[in-house]
Parts: C-alpha cells; sequence; structure tokens
C-alpha cells in the first residue's frame, strides 16, 4: 500500500526509508514523501485513484498539516484516506482540533516506530 | 491780650512819665482790682512792679514777689519771666546789681526752658545796662547784641530803639566813638517809629560829642535831654542830664552853673533813689565846694562814699563776682549739660545703631536658618526623588525583565515542541543504527561482504544525521538560554542571516504551539555579502523576534477578520511574513515585513512610546517596541523606522551600522 508521509524535514524520509526497509524490501509498503501540505495535494490529485494512507506533520511553512487534513476530509468524501497526524506540537489543542477535522490518528514526535508499525499493520493487508 | 500787654510793658517801661505813670497806675489798679482770672491778675501786677520801678521800689517789688509767686503757683512761666526781668530792673535802679543780675539770668534761664526767647528782651537789656555800670563792657556787648538780634527776629521796634541806644553807650565808654555815633542815630530812628523822644539818647550823644572836644555840641545836647526829661516828666533822665550839663560847666569852670545843676541833679537822683546819679552828684559839689566850704564838701564827699560803697563797695562787687562766678559756672554745666546730651544722643545713635545692626544680623540669620531649612528640605525632596529614580530604575529593569520573559515565554513553547523535531531524528536514527548493526553481525557471520559494506554505509550516514540533529538542539537550546540570560552588552561578530532565520522559526513555531489556527507563509531574502557583523546578539535577536511577533500578530489578526467575512472570488488572504536582510552604503538593513493591515498614522505616532499597546490587555507588555527602539538606536547607534500602509501591512527596517 501507499503512503504518503507530508513533512517539511528532509531528513524523514531517510529515517522512513530505513525505520520500514524490511516492509519497503517485501513490498509491504510504497513510501512516497511530501515536504509541504501543497505538494501532498499535487501528488493526490494527480493520482487520483491510489489507495493512500497519509502520515503528515503539522507544523509546516504555508499550509499547515491540519489543513490539509481538513481538505482531504472535505474533498475526499468516499471514502476519504487514512490520514495520521504526525506532530511535535502534541498538546490537548492541536489532538482535539485535529480529531475534529477528522484525523485518523494522531502521533507525536519522537515517533515510536514500533508503535506507528502496530497501527499500520491492520490497515497493510 | 497777653501780646498786647507785654508791648504796653515794655512801652511803660522805657517811656515813664510821673504823670502818665500816675494814670497809668490808677488804670492798672482797677485791672487788677476787677481781674478775674490769674493771668489777667498776674499781668496787672507786673504792670504795678514797672511802674512802681522808680521812686516806689518796695511796692514795685512786693508787686512782683506777688506776681512771681502766683505765676509758680499756675505754672504760668511768661508771666515769671516778665516778673523776675522787671523785678531785675528795680534792682538795678535801686543800685543793687548782684540781685538784678540774678533776677535777670533767671529770667533768662526760663524763658530758654519754654522757648519763649520773645519775652527776653528785657531781661537782656537789664543784664547789659548792669554791665555797663560794672564796666564790664564785653559781656555788656554780647547781651545787648543777642537783644539787638531778638529784637530784629521778633520784629520789636522799642527793642531795637533801646538795645541800640544801649550798645552806643558801650562804644562810647569803650571810646568807639563812631560806632557809638552811628548805633545812637540808629536809636533815634526807631524810637522816631514808635513815636517817642528819648531823653537818654541826647545824653549819650552830649556823653559822645563831649569826648570829641565838641563842648558846646555836647551842651546843647544834654540841655535837649534834660528838656525832653521835664518834659516827659522822667526824674531818672533829667537826673542824669543835670548831673551832665554840672560835669560841663565844672570843666569850663563856670562853677556856679555847676552848684546849681549838680545840686539839681542830686535832687531828682535822691527823688528816684538812683544811686549811680546821687553819687555822681554828690561827688561833683564835694569837688565843687572844696575850695570854698570845707564842710559841704565834706557833707558831700560822704554822701558820694555811701552811695559808691554800695554801688562799687568790696560787698557788692563781691557778691557780683559770685554772681558772675555762679552764672558762669551755670553756663558752663548747661554747656556740659549739653555736651552731655549730645553724647547721649550719640550714645542713643550708637545704640539705636547697634540695634538695627541686631535687627539686621537677626534677619539675616533667620534668612540663613530659613534658606538652611529650604536647603534641607530640598536636600530630604532630593533623597525622595533619588530614591524614586532608583525604585523607578529597578523598576524598569523589572519591566525589561518581564518583557524579556513575556518573549521567552512566547518562545518556549516553540521550544520545547521544536526540540522534538531533532529529538525524533535523533531517538529513531540511533535506534535504527542498533537494528542495523544487529544485521550487520548477521550479515558479517553469512560473509556477505557487500551487504556488510552498504549497512556501514548506511550506519554511518544515520550517525552524521544524529551528530546534525543533536548539534540542532543543542542550539535551539542555546539560543532560549541566550535569550533569558541578560544582556552583556558586549558586541560580538554574529551571522546576522542566521540569527533572523533562527528567530523566524522560533517565532513562528512559538507563535502556532500557542495557537495552532495560526498560519502563515514565512519568506526570507538574506543577502550573503553580508557576513558577520559586530552586534550584541541577545539583544538584536530580541528586537527580530519581536518584529516577527508583531508581524505574525498583524497577519494573523487580518486573517481572522477576513474569515470573518464572506470569502469573495480571487481576493483569497494569504498571511505573508517575510524577513530580509541587506548591506546598502556600509550599513546592514534588516526588513520584517507584512501584509497585515498596518497600522493608522494615529497609533503610528506611539508605537514606540512605553507601554502602549494594542494587543488586548494581558496579552502585551508594551514595551517590545520601545524597547528595541532603545537597543537599535542606543544600543547600536542603528535606526529602527517604520514603513506601514494601512490595509495593505507594515514593514520594520533595523538599519545597523557595519
Amino acid at each position: 500500500m501507499k503512503v504518503l508521509v507530508v513533512d517539511d524535514e528532509k531528513d524523514v524520509q531517510v529515517l522512513f526509508e530505513q525505520r520500514f526497509r524490511k516492509e519497503i524490501k517485501s513490498g509491504e509498503m510504497d513510501l512516497v514523501f511530501a515536504f509541504s501540505g501543497e505538494e501532498a495535494l499535487e501528488y493526490m490529485q494527480a493520482n487520483e485513484h491510489e489507495a493512500v494512507l497519509i502520515l503528515s506533520d503539522i507544523n509546516m511553512p504555508g499550509m499547515s498539516g491540519l489543513e490539509l487534513l481538513k481538505h482531504i476530509k472535505e474533498k475526499y468524501e468516499k471514502p476519504p484516506p487514512v490520514v495520521m497526524m504526525i506532530t511535535a506540537y502534541g498538546d490537548d489543542e492541536n489532538y482535539n482540533l485535529a480529531m475534529k477535522l477528522g484525523a485518523d490518528d494522531f502521533l507525536t514526535k519522537p515517533v515510536d516506530f514500533i508503535s506507528l508499525k502496530e497501527k499500520l499493520k491492520p490497515r497493510l493487508a | 491780650m497777653k501780646k498786647i500787654l507785654f508791648l504796653t510793658l515794655l512801652l511803660v517801661a522805657y517811656a515813664n512819665a510821673f504823670t502818665q505813670s500816675r494814670e497809668e497806675i490808677t488804670d492798672l489798679q482797677h485791672r487788677l482790682a476787677i481781674a478775674k482770672d490769674d493771668t489777667s491778675r498776674i499781668n496787672a501786677q507786673i504792670g504795678m512792679c514797672y511802674m512802681y520801678r522808680l521812686g516806689n521800689s518796695d511796692s514795685s517789688l512786693l508787686y512782683g514777689q506777688r506776681a512771681l509767686k502766683l505765676s509758680e503757683q499756675i505754672n504760668y512761666p511768661k508771666g515769671e519771666i516778665l516778673a523776675l526781668s522787671v523785678m531785675g530792673l528795680t534792682m538795678q535802679q535801686l543800685g543793687n546789681l548782684p540781685k538784678a543780675l540774678e533776677l535777670a539770668f533767671k529770667a533768662l534761664g526760663i524763658a530758654k526752658t519754654y522757648n519763649l526767647e520773645d519775652l527776653t528782651g528785657v531781661a537782656l537789656n537789664d543784664i547789659g545796662e548792669t554791665y555797663i555800670i560794672l564796666k564790664d563792657y564785653p559781656k555788656a556787648l554780647h547781651y545787648l547784641h543777642i537783644q539787638k538780634s531778638n529784637s530784629e527776629a521778633y520784629g520789636s521796634e522799642e527793642g531795637l530803639a533801646y538795645s541800640k541806644y544801649d550798645l552806643g553807650v558801650v562804644f562810647k565808654e569803650m571810646n568807639q566813638l563812631d560806632s557809638a555815633l552811628f548805633y545812637e542815630q540808629q536809636a533815634i530812628g526807631h524810637f522816631k517809629i514808635i513815636n517817642r523822644e528819648e531823653p537818654l539818647v541826647y545824653a549819650a550823644l552830649g556823653d559822645i560829642e563831649m569826648k570829641s572836644g565838641k563842648n558846646i555840641e555836647a551842651l546843647k545836647f544834654y540841655k535837649q535831654s534834660l528838656q525832653s526829661s521835664l518834659t516827659n516828666n522822667e526824674r531818672r533822665a533829667s537826673a542824669s542830664a543835670y548831673n551832665k550839663i554840672a560835669i560841663f560847666f565844672n570843666l569850663v569852670n563856670q562853677r556856679d552853673s555847676a552848684i546849681y545843676y549838680a545840686t539839681k541833679g542830686l535832687e531828682e537822683s535822691t527823688i528816684i533813689s538812683k544811686k549811680k546819679t546821687i553819687q555822681e552828684a554828690a561827688a561833683l559839689l564835694s569837688v565843687l565846694y572844696e575850695s570854698t566850704d570845707a564842710k559841704e564838701s565834706l557833707r558831700y564827699l560822704k554822701i558820694a562814699d555811701t552811695y559808691k560803697d554800695s554801688l562799687f563797695g568790696t560787698g557788692n562787687l563781691q557778691a557780683v563776682q559770685t554772681l558772675v562766678a555762679h552764672e558762669e559756672q551755670r553756663q558752663k554745666e548747661i554747656k556740659a549739660t549739653k555736651i552731655e546730651y549730645q553724647n547721649q544722643l550719640k550714645q542713643y545713635a550708637l545704640m539705636a545703631g547697634l540695634a538695627m545692626l541686631l535687627l539686621i544680623a537677626f534677619f539675616l540669620y533667620r534668612n540663613n536658618r530659613k534658606e538652611k531649612n529650604a536647603k534641607n528640605v530640598l536636600q530630604q525632596k532630593n533623597k525622595v526623588i533619588e530614591q524614586t529614580l532608583i525604585n523607578l530604575k529597578s523598576t524598569q529593569t523589572q519591566l525589561i525583565q518581564s518583557e524579556k520573559m513575556a518573549s521567552l515565554g512566547e518562545l518556549t513553547a516553540g521550544i520545547a515542541h521544536e526540540i522534538q523535531n531533532p529529538l525524533n531524528f535523533v531517538n529513531n536514527f540511533s535506534e535504527v543504527n542498533t537494528e542495523l548493526i544487529d544485521e550487520l553481525s548477521q550479515e558479517v557471520d553469512k560473509g556477505n561482504l557487500d551487504e556488510v559494506k552498504a549497512l556501514a554505509k548506511d550506519i554511518k550516514e544515520n550517525e552524521q544525521k544524529i551528530n546534525h540533529h543533536g548539534k540542532r538542539a543543542d542550539a535551539i537550546v542555546k539560543g532560549m538560554l541566550q535569550h533569558s540570560r541578560s544582556s552583556n552588552g558586549v558586541k560580538d561578530p554574529t551571522d546576522i542571516n542566521a540569527l533572523c532565520d533562527e528567530y523566524l522559526r522560533l517565532s513562528y513555531h512559538g507563535l502556532r504551539a500557542k495557537d495552532n489556527t495560526l498560519n502563515a507563509t514565512m519568506k526570507t531574502d538574506f543577502d550573503p555579502s553580508i557576513g558577520n557583523i559586530n552586534i550584541i546578539p541577545q539583544d538584536i535577536g530580541r528586537v527580530v523576534l519581536n518584529l516577527l511577533t508583531n508581524a505574525f500578530y498583524a497577519v494573523d489578526e487580518k486573517k481572522k477578520a477576513c474569515q470573518a467575512e464572506p470569502v469573495e472570488a480571487g481576493k483569497v488572504y494569504e498571511p505573508t511574513v517575510s524577513i530580509s536582510t541587506k548591506k546598502i552604503n556600509g550599513k546592514v538593513e534588516i526588513t520584517v515585513k507584512d501584509n497585515g493591515n498596518g497600522i493608522s498614522e494615529a497609533v503610528k505616532e506611539k508605537i514606540f512610546q512605553p507601554f502602549f499597546t494594542t494587543k488586548p490587555t494581558g496579552l502585551g507588555t508594551g514595551l517590545g517596541l520601545s524597547l528595541s527602539y532603545d537597543i537599535i538606536t542606543k544600543g547600536h547607534a542603528g535606526e529602527l523606522k517604520v514603513e506601514t500602509k494601512e490595509g495593505e501591512g507594515s514593514n520594520f527596517i533595523i538599519i545597523l551600522p557595519v
């Protein structure tokens, strides 16, 4: 399954590729990276029919992760893609807002990849 | 009334005709009888004293004493002066010269005490004439001159006439005949004015002619004097005239005529008891009878001697001398008193001066005291002000600190979360490396060298990432510490671009941490040619942070306002905050730009004032821009400018000299 990772920090790509290298090797996961909210939307428009799981940062210059979330959940009605938020700002306010906007999960940095893998497992079938 | 009486008295005193006197006496007696008040009684008594002066000296003195006593009782100095003066005349007439002088001096003394110098004419004349008799001409001149001056001052024609007559007599006696003639002629003039013919003046003129050797002319004047005195029934003058004519005839050796006139003179003199003329006549008769009738001669000689003794006798002269001595003593005392008085005055003046000085000293002292007090008060006030200043300074320091902490607070959230980002990499890469190392050892066991190499490369790369992000976290923490630390005021070479970038990130994320709806496009445009410039990094960092925070606040406000309104197509608001650096003409410009609502003119004027804020209460200290302004202008000799357009945004420009 295709996983779109959205974060403004480039090192995220290396980290995710290494963390999920087994899954990538086995073909369980296909990682795609976007480094801003805008880039993520562009990718989704270009690959409309792909089943996508989105892991997005919140604090980003320009379109924030929450705006991206709102956009995706409003635009893709059936079935809206799974969007998990990953943020360093794991306060209640951010969490509640993300949930209200329809986030499927809320993870805080530093990312616990074991727990993330657990959460992804049922959806990787 | 009193003045008229006084004039009358003087007039009467000199124009003494016996018949007239009798009428006057009758009139005075009548007045005395009807006198209702004491002063009229006194004046009448003085008048009687005058009238009885010639020939009835006892009555004269009796009335004089009564007038004096009554005057003393009712404290009537005018009466005292006149009574004493007139009694003095009577005494002189009687030949009691010491008494005459005593009374006259007493009168002068009283007049002086009461400032009644206008009443001293009689007394002065009395003294003058007495000194003539005593042949003390300088003294006589002295008193007669005083009488003359007084008479001129008080306009007394009569006083002038008699003083000048007597002055003429003195000069005649002193053989200064021109002066004598001058005064006698003047006296005649004054007498004419008051319609009187004074026989004594002619007698004096006769004497002068006699002394000039003009015997015939002398006799003429003597005869005129006699004629006049007989007409006026004035025995004093007639006695004198008879004597003088007798002397003349004796001189020209007409013995019978001489005896005739001398006998007449003695008769008249005896009637009025005038010792001087009695003595003169008797002495002449004694000489005249010497050759013919020794017995008669001796008789006259005895008479003459008797009167001579009583006039110039040792006792009398001694008395006069004593009196004069007393008078001189008295004058000395008066002088001494005067000097003492003057000394006293000087003393008083001195004391007054001293008192004034004391007063001035007191006032000066008081002023000094006041000044000192004022100074003390001022000093105390100054102390209070100083203390207030110290308090204010400490408050200011506290405010600056609180502003710093407030901006730090804005940062903390950002920093805390921002640290999670590098930590995310550090933790995960190190975990990945652990896994990779496990894989590596498995591959080693397998002997798969290519795979080992690839893994080792990955591990190394990851290791570099760990190191990089660890340093990043370190920099964030350091930046926060640096911000909270108080400025040490030391300028360090600083990469201004890196500083701006760091604070842009910090402020944005800090604000985002507090308000996650905040969203803005951040643009940077750094001039790489700037390099390091000398600044106080904490301070400039604070200014940049402050400007950025304001910029984010401004765009956020505008975004909220836009969301509240219906969005028109193509008019989507894109909040943008940009920071740029530029090197121009050796100066570095840092521009913080936002596309918020801009600042109105009214607000623009105040933004650099301390405690001015447009933020809701509790959200802004109002010190940010004020402190920023101080840091740039005072701390770095730079400029902080604002360019703004309402509705379009603001540019805050920091200009720093390199």
